[in-house]
């Protein structure tokens, strides 16, 4: 357990802009004190069941209806106590839910601190370990580099070796611009040839940042299929002996609910729709509805299917709208047979019962291997681990090949400086100011300035 | 520039000025009253009252010049400095901390070998401060020299360093600026350097002095006229006044407000060197923008800020008194984030009128302003709207449907490549600005877009009492930075060094709390 002095923190866990529902959840020894004071139900909280609520502020006025659940230590997903509020989608109201709590004594979590506890609380397995420890480490870093701190080793290393080529250039062009006298003007061909390294670096650090998400998130997969294909048991199946780290939501209104496991030692996220049942009034465009949004989440669909059955239009449907994205087919029920029309049809699927072990072997293979799209997952290599990372990468990569565009089209060289620069504050996570002073420290200690 | 013109010129100015009295004196006390600055106290005992005073101190304010051995307790050569003025801020409550400037050595014009130098003629087209202007000085220009150091200037240099009181005497404690470092520094700091360039300037059209530019030295005097004798045609020059560095106080500039107000004194007023910059411009600027407060204040008017997408005085000033200064502080456009918006063609269309509106600007000049800018808009549509009936102008091709505005994006073709396509014929300083205006047109939209994403925090107002305290969720640096800068807006808050998103982030869902706006929040 973290030591009993780590503070309540807070967070939207929901994706920035607007949804149908936004969840603020928040972890720590003062939760129940935080729903004491901002969430009004008529009957007490109840260990995980969620409870109609009148969602305050600190001074009691209302925010928004919706619904409270409260984790008990240890059984929740940090570990620790836990309440999520699931409240209107509008970020507006999230703000103000999230601003309240940190009226009442709250603090902000950092990008992937609920995750943190988690790993820090013993709730992830051993095989994720290596992979969140990793995680934590470049968390670590980043902050560290907030403060223009120095780090070594990994992403920061390799995040610095890209800035530091950079830099290099920016200085230069900066240089040249202020003190032409001094500076001479770098050689355009030439400028592009050493561009070129540092955006390829850069890509690479990008493509494996998207590798970097999985371990801070998890892995995406929805399992989707009709009813009775066997959603729930082959949940069940995989969950297996992961339960104890699961936080199971019963009787939610909810769409869709998500347990975390770790396949193969991948954390994955299971985005099930199976607890939800199917009321025969409900509208077949419900269920789609539901499905889609499924999906909407996940890296991987696993498209769960009666096998001993001839496809029916509804499976017929799922497998026509998963087509071109990673998906598995998994033919369940192969003890009671599996028709041919399957089989002819989708031969890369994978027949089996959740029974079975080898079938559930197959089927974690297959995500694990869905996930890294083939490439073995290492722990090793630097990922761009926050959000912060991939959008100052991304940020970086599109100023640098406006910088490539203005040389190519041979415009005044101020052009290609100022895209430069913003790559470089970019990708020191500081603001630009702060980048301009590097920047002048850097031409003054290169080049004898000054008349 | 001829300097005796130019300081006759603006004493004229000064001295023509209604309501304006200048008077001469050494200021040696402030008068505080409940935290309001009230007047000053002048050496010979005489008294001025005012509400609102701008210092200006320059490097007088306990000025001492090094050379060589010789410390001398002076401003500028042969100028008294202002001792009692640094004591009395500092009985106020200012820190003050040391910087450190320097000069080079003047030479007679008459002792030089031309022969032996590079001439640097003068700009044909020489760019003016500001369109209002209509001509240069009467007079021809100058050209400057180009000669450079060799290895004997930097013998010289090595063997006497022991005497220099930068680095043997070590009596210089002020911070010089980096980008103006001292022939020792050069010599010193970029030891690799096999020659250092050396421009010799005259500073007028009569005078017989020639400035030694990249020269700067505070070693002893005959050293200097050693080291001078070192540069291929200075070989027999005569040294009319040997250089020297200066030592003065300044008092840190995050002790002040965007008005250039002090935080702890009202109606006090710094700017220039006092502020730690360095240079001509920036000077001007700080005395224009705290003059223009101290004005207003006076008239209890609003104040006048500048922001940094507006103009190089918002950068400057928001530089110095979010981030302070460690060494004397020069502008640079790497500084300027939206410098693609801060342009020198376009300073008129930005800044005159603001201009108008602080009374600065007089109808003759607003009438000249509005007549440019109409004149602006009519050849930019022009532009715009004009087909090329030829599909080839230079090296450009171009396909049917495409307009002199097109044209003129490309990079390769200047105005002058069209002038003959705008009837009747442009003035040739338009034509040049509308092309500039179309080349920058992408980078200036996409520098737009980020201002005006960024305008929410910039313009999110803190309010004065805010109470960091009570908010635990922030850091405890956080905490601690804010409670003594109490920056004005988020945007301030966010580049207060140190300081990290998240603090911001928090600060900023407590200002908005209750608004009805979508502030983004960081999500975890």
């Amino acid at each position: 357990m973290l030591d009993g002095s780590s503070p309540t923190i807070v967070a939207v866990a929901t994706p920035p802009g607007k949804g149908a529902i936004a969840i603020v959840r928040a972890s720590g020894p003062s939760v129940l004190e935080l729903a004491r004071r901002l969430v009004q139900t008529k009957s007490p909280l109840r260990r995980r069941v969620a409870t109609y609520a009148r969602i305050v502020d600190e001074s009691g006025d209302l925010l928004d209806h919706g619904l409270a659940i409260f984790f008990e230590a240890p059984h929740s997903y940090t570990g620790e106590d836990m309440l999520e509020l699931q409240i209107h989608g509008s970020p507006v109201v999230a703000r103000e839910v999230v601003r309240a709590m940190l009226a009442c004594g709250a603090a902000l979590a950092e990008p992937g601190e609920f995750t943190r506890r988690a790993f820090f609380n013993g709730k992830m397995g051993l095989h994720a370990a290596a992979a969140v420890a990793d995680l934590i480490d470049a968390q670590t870093r980043s902050a560290a580099r907030a403060a223009l701190a120095n780090f070594d080793s990994g992403l920061a290393h390799e995040v610095r070796a890209v800035r530091s080529a950079l830099a290099t250039i920016v200085q230069e062009l900066e240089g040249t611009i202020d003190f032409p006298d001094e500076v001479p003007e770098p050689d355009r061909g030439g400028l592009k040839e050493r561009l070129a390294p540092i955006r390829g670096r850069l890509e690479r650090l990008r493509r494996d940042g998207e590798l970097g998400k999985i371990v801070r998130e998890g892995l995406g997969v929805a399992i989707i299929g009709p009813p009775n294909a066997g959603k729930s048991s082959l949940l069940n199946a995989l969950l297996g002996m992961q339960r104890a780290i699961v936080s199971e939501i019963p009787g939610t209104t909810r769409d869709t609910i998500e347990e975390s496991v770790v396949v193969d030692g991948v954390p994955v996220r299971l985005i099930d729709t199976a607890g939800i049942r199917a009321h025969a009034d409900r509208l077949e465009a419900q269920g789609i509805a539901r499905t889609e949004r499924a999906l909407e989440g996940a890296a991987i669909a696993l498209v769960v299917l009666d096998g001993s059955e001839p496809p029916g239009p509804g499976a017929r449907q799922l497998l026509e709208r998963t087509q071109g994205r990673p998906r598995i087919v998994f033919l369940n029920k192969a003890d009671l047979g599996t028709d041919q029309a399957f089989a002819e049809e989708w031969p890369d699927a994978i027949a089996g019962s959740v029974r079975d072990a080898a079938t559930l072997e197959k089927l974690r293979h297959a995500i694990a291997s869905a996930g890294w799209n083939d490439e073995r997952f290492d722990a090793t290599r630097p990922h761009l681990a926050s959000l912060y990372e991939f959008e100052a990468a991304d940020a970086a990569l599109a100023a640098l090949a406006r910088a490539g565009e203005a040389l190519d089209a041979g415009e005044a060289i101020d052009f290609a400086a100022t895209e430069l620069a913003h790559a470089f504050s970019q990708l020191g996570h500081v603001s630009e100011q702060v980048a301009a002073e590097e920047i002048v420290t850097g031409i003054f200690s290169r080049f004898c300035i000054g008349k | 520039m001829d300097k005796p013109a130019y300081g006759n010129l603006a004493t004229a100015l000064l001295q023509s000025q209604s309501n304006l009295a200048i008077v001469q004196g050494l200021v040696e006390e402030l008068i505080v009253e409940d935290g309001a600055v009230r007047g000053v106290v002048c050496a010979g005992g005489e008294l001025y009252r005012a509400r609102r005073i701008v210092l200006a101190t320059g490097t007088f304010l306990g000025g001492k010049s090094f050379c060589g051995s010789v410390v001398r307790a002076e401003g500028r050569f042969g100028e008294p400095p202002a001792r009692g003025l640094a004591d009395a801020l500092r009985r106020l409550g200012f820190p003050t901390a040391r910087l450190k400037t320097g000069t080079p050595p003047r030479i007679d014009r008459r002792s030089v070998n031309y022969e032996e130098m590079t001439r640097q003629p003068p700009s044909s087209h020489p760019l003016l401060f500001s369109y209002a202007s209509e001509r240069t000085f009467a007079g021809p220009q100058l050209p400057c020299y180009l000669t450079q150091t060799n290895a004997r200037t930097h013998a010289l240099v090595r063997e006497n360093l022991a005497q220099s009181p930068l680095y043997g005497l070590d009596l210089i404690r002020g911070i010089g600026p980096r980008y103006c470092p001292s022939i020792e520094d050069k010599v010193v700091k970029f030891a690799h350097n096999p020659t250092h360039q050396i421009f010799i300037e005259p500073e007028g059209w009569d005078e017989p002095t020639l400035y030694v530019g990249g020269f700067s030295t505070s070693l002893p005097a005959e050293i200097q006229v050693e080291m001078l004798h070192t540069l291929p045609g200075l070989e027999a020059c005569s040294v009319l006044r040997a250089g020297y560095a200066v030592e003065y106080d300044m008092v840190p500039p995050t002790e002040l407000l965007e008005t250039l107000e002090t935080r702890r004194i009202a109606g006090l007023y710094h700017c220039g060197q006092l502020n730690g910059t360095s240079g001509y411009e920036e000077a001007a600027a700080q005395g224009l923008i705290a003059g223009i407060n101290a004005a207003r204040a006076a008239r209890g008017e609003e104040p006048l800020r500048l922001s940094r997408a507006q103009a190089y005085i918002g950068v400057l000033i928001d530089d110095l008194v979010t981030r302070g200064v460690d060494e004397p502080y020069r502008m640079l456009t790497s500084r300027a984030e939206h410098r693609v918006i801060l342009r020198h063609d376009n300073a008129d269309l930005r800044l005159t009128p603001v201009g108008r509106e602080m009374g600065l600007v007089d109808d003759r000049a607003w009438e000249g302003f509005r007549r440019r800018r109409e004149a602006l808009g009519r050849a930019r549509r022009h532009a715009e709207k004009t087909r090329i009936t030829d599909e080839r102008i230079g090296e450009e091709r171009f396909s049917a449907g495409s307009t002199i505005a097109d044209a003129l994006r490309r990079p390769s073709l200047e105005f002058g490549d069209v002038a003959d396509r705008f009837h009747p014929r442009l003035d040739e300083e338009i034509g040049e600005r509308v092309a500039i205006e179309l080349k920058c047109e992408g980078y200036v939209r996409r520098q737009e877009l980020a201002i005006e994403k960024a305008a929410k925090s910039e313009n999110a107002t803190i309010p004065s009492d805010f109470d960091y305290q009570s908010i635990a969720a922030l850091s405890a640096e956080g905490r601690e930075k804010f409670a003594s800068r109490r920056p004005r807006t988020l945007g301030v808050a966010g580049r207060i060094p140190g300081i990290t998103p998240s603090d911001v982030a928090i600060v900023g869902l407590f200002v908005h709390k209750g608004r009805r706006e979508n502030i983004p929040i960081p999500t975890a």
